[in-house]
């Protein structure tokens, strides 16, 4: 602090501090901490708090439809008379909607009969008819208020029982469990993959004496870069489709015939998603080997070679340990970011290939709608990635300094 | 352990953007020699050393070691170890583990390697250290460390690319006596490349003077200063005192030379003719005061004179560097420092040499900067 404030003079430094602590505080401490806290807040779903939420969610929902009902009776009764009696109305039959009548619990629920298109009603019998349903709406909307007096006086305000639990976690179904491990491992296979594409290509650009080939091939790798992910996700799309240039491809050389309507699917599998994610990734993994083995004395090489070691010799012995920071960075960044990627598997996955724990997240938090048990998914997601990151460097022997150089 | 030799023929390199590095070259240096190849840099010497280790395909020629071919011979199958400038020694392996690297590409055991190890490091007087990394050690150790490492795999031919040029230059002067030793006790053959004549002199048994990518004289260190062959190796080895002229008389193996300083005589190493352009060259220290004489004793009755005022003189330890002005030409001289604080102070002077250490070359490149 004392040197900051030399260098910058008062004004700037506090500028400066200020600044990261609102980020850090703003950005980091404080949504973790949310987060935290709904992973271990439980929402009891299934208790009778939750089942009287429910019911009166269904009860509201009955009241919409009734009052619907009763709206049609009343067009029809104005429109009737101008109108030609054969002209029926097209909202009638779809007003009435039978499947949504079984989940609606109590007694004198079930849509009226009379609610059917009757072209030819009297005036009288639509009278009747509206009174009906005007007694109806009226039983529903005593019941709705005893239930939400009963839930006030039974709960908070959120309709729900929450507590102080594990519950989240220890609810996680065993199929969810088993989608877990099985991206830790999706996500590790992938940094595999990329590791044994980026390193001879990292190794190629850090030992290549020409200045052009250099830059060739860092333009190969940059300039895919400048694109946005989606749309290097979706450019692999159109190579994988069923009708894609891959298939067009081997429609060409005459291995298969596309317009007998034959090819493969290649999207929509885990090898698919490996592919793409691999490309995506790749970048993280070929920047810091590359920059690592940039600082390797290149008469090492030489001098191992001369002392008479094989090429696999030369690598083991003596790039890959020099390599070891780089090769840890670009593992946990490649983990990391795939194993919570989710628009590679979403995008070419396709919901026909196994899921990856990032798409279950996501229907947690928007199709499930328990974000408690979204925050418990992906806190339980980003131990394992910070354990990942720890053995990483435990079995590297690489240390944080190492990692920041 | 025992040296092979090492047998160029017609050897060159161009490289790819046609810049020609080495001119065809013969060269063969014995079993068991220590051999120095001397040039400044960009001469083309360790574009040698890099054809002889396997780094590097002559563009025409062909190389033998120990009679075999070598030419598509990896540098992992030659019977050479080279020693880099930087060492390249291994940081992360420690320096047992460095010396026995050579053996370990090769497959011995772990035992057998540290075994290996020990035996060089007590060679190379380093056995305390073997579980050090390179690192942790001085830059006279790495340096045995990196000498240890190379004969571990038994080379035939040891190659040296200045791996003296690291270091300081009491050191330096310690490790000339100590890889002269070991390749002594060794009797490899030793292919030592430096910019340094010092070097080269003190430990070769022949020295090779290489500029631009030529050979100028093979010779023992001896003859290389005392008669040397070309204006390049007479001015790049020691230094020199020129004067150009044109030759009068010939005579008995002497030229006679007019030169804006008088007469000249000298030894007509080139068989100059009457007429011949030629350039004159002494060495500083071969150059004596008039008024000193009395201390070499007797000289020649036919001496060269020229006349010349003092510019600088500065006290160098044992020796006095003396800077002159000869009508317009410098002229540099070395006096034995007697103790007489008067010794060459006042400001003119006649300055005296033989004509047997005076030499008369047809002109030629010279060394210009020595580095």
């Amino acid at each position: 602090m004392g040197e900051l404030t030399k260098i910058y003079g008062r004004g700037l430094t506090f500028l400066f501090v200020g600044l990261v602590t609102i980020w850090i505080l703003l950005m980091i401490v404080v949504p973790q901490i949310r987060m935290i806290e709904r992973a271990f807040t439980f929402e009891d779903r299934g208790g009778e708090t939750a089942m009287l939420a429910l019911d009166i969610d269904h009860a509201y929902t009955e009241k919409f439809q009734i009052e619907q009902q009763l709206l049609t009776l009343q067009q029809q009764g104005s429109s009737g008379t101008k109108s030609s009696p054969a002209a029926p109305s097209p909202f009638t039959p779809s007003m009435t909607v039978p499947g949504a009548a079984p989940t609606a619990p109590g007694p004198g629920l079930a849509p009226s009969p009379s609610a059917s298109p009757q072209n030819a009603m009297s005036a009288e019998e639509r009278q009747a008819e509206a009174a009906d349903l005007r007694s109806q709406i009226a039983a529903l909307e005593s019941r709705i208020t005893d239930m939400e007096a009963q839930e006030d006086t039974s709960s908070g305000e959120a309709g729900m029982k929450e507590r102080l639990s594990l519950d989240n976690f220890t609810t996680m179904s065993a199929l969810h469990f088993k989608i877990f491990l099985m991206t830790l491992l999706y996500a590790f296979t992938v940094t595999v993959f990329a590791f044994v594409i980026c390193y001879p290509v990292a190794y190629a650009a850090a030992m290549a004496e020409s200045r052009n080939k250099l830059t060739l091939i860092l333009i190969g790798l940059v300039i895919p870069y400048a694109i946005n992910e989606l749309l290097r996700i979706f450019s692999w799309v159109m190579i994988l489709e069923k009708n894609g240039i891959l298939n067009a491809f081997l429609d060409g050389i005459g291995i298969i015939d596309m317009s007998a309507g034959e090819g493969f699917r290649f999207v929509a599998s885990n090898g698919a998603v490996f592919t793409v994610m691999v490309y995506a990734y790749v970048l993280f993994m070929v920047f810091p080997i590359y920059n690592t083995i940039d600082t390797l004395d290149k008469s090492q090489i030489e001098a191992a070679r001369d002392l008479g070691a094989s090429v696999w010799k030369i690598h083991t012995r003596v790039v890959i340990p020099h390599a070891k920071p780089g090769i840890a960075v670009g593992s946990i960044m490649t983990f990391m970011l795939s194993a919570g990627s989710i628009a590679a598997p979403e995008i070419v996955g396709r919901g026909m290939h196994p899921d990856w724990f990032s798409q279950l997240i996501y229907r947690r938090f928007f199709e499930a709608d328990s974000w408690n048990q979204g925050s418990a998914y992906s806190l339980a997601l980003l131990t394992a990635c910070i354990i990942f990151i720890l053995i990483t460097m435990a079995i590297f022997k690489v240390g944080v300094k190492d990692i920041a150089k | 352990m025992s040296g092979q030799d090492v047998e160029l023929t017609g050897v060159s390199m161009t490289y790819p953007n046609g810049f020609t590095a080495v001119q065809p070259t013969d060269l063969t240096i014995k079993a068991g020699e220590f051999f120095s190849i001397l040039g400044p840099s960009g001469c083309g010497k360790t574009t040698i050393l890099r054809m002889i280790s396997g780094f590097l395909d002559p563009t025409t020629g062909s190389i033998a070691i120990g009679g075999e071919p070598m030419i598509g011979i990896g540098p992992n199958h030659r019977p050479t170890a080279l020693i880099f400038q930087s060492l390249a020694l291994f940081p992360l392996m420690s320096v047992w583990e460095n010396v026995a690297f050579g053996l370990e590409a090769r497959g011995v055991s772990k035992t057998a390697r540290r075994k290996r190890a020990e035996e060089l490091l007590d060679l190379v007087a380093l056995s305390d250290q073997e579980d050090k990394k390179p690192g942790e050690l001085s830059g006279g150790q790495r340096q045995r460390v990196a000498v240890a490492r190379a004969l571990a795999v038994e080379p035939a031919v040891l190659l040296l690319d200045e791996p003296l040029s690291a270091l300081d230059l009491k050191l330096r002067q310690h490790m000339r006596a100590e890889l002269k030793d070991i390749q002594r006790k060794t009797e490899v053959t030793f292919i030592y490349i430096t910019h340094d004549q010092g070097e080269a002199l003190a430990m070769s048994d022949r020295v090779a003077v290489m500029n631009e990518g030529a050979i100028d004289q093979v010779a023992s260190a001896e003859d290389l200063y005392n008669h040397p062959n070309t204006p390049f190796a007479a001015t790049f080895v020691g230094e020199q005192n020129v004067f150009s002229g044109k030759v009068k008389t010939v005579a008995n193996g002497h030229a006679q030379v007019e030169t804006p300083h008088g007469m000249l005589l000298g030894m007509n190493k080139h068989g100059l003719s009457t007429g011949e352009n030629a350039i004159v060259m002494v060495r500083p220290e071969r150059i004596y005061l008039e008024d000193r004489k009395d201390r070499l004793g007797p000289l020649p009755n036919e001496l060269n004179r020229i006349e010349a005022r003092l510019q600088r003189r500065d006290l160098e330890g044992a020796l006095i560097n003396m800077y002159l002005d000869a009508a317009g030409h410098s002229v540099h001289v070395n006096l034995h420092n007697t103790g007489d604080a008067t010794l060459g102070a006042q400001d003119d002077h006649m300055l005296l040499f033989t004509p047997d250490d005076t030499v008369v070359m047809r002109p030629g490149p010279m060394a210009r900067d020595k580095a």
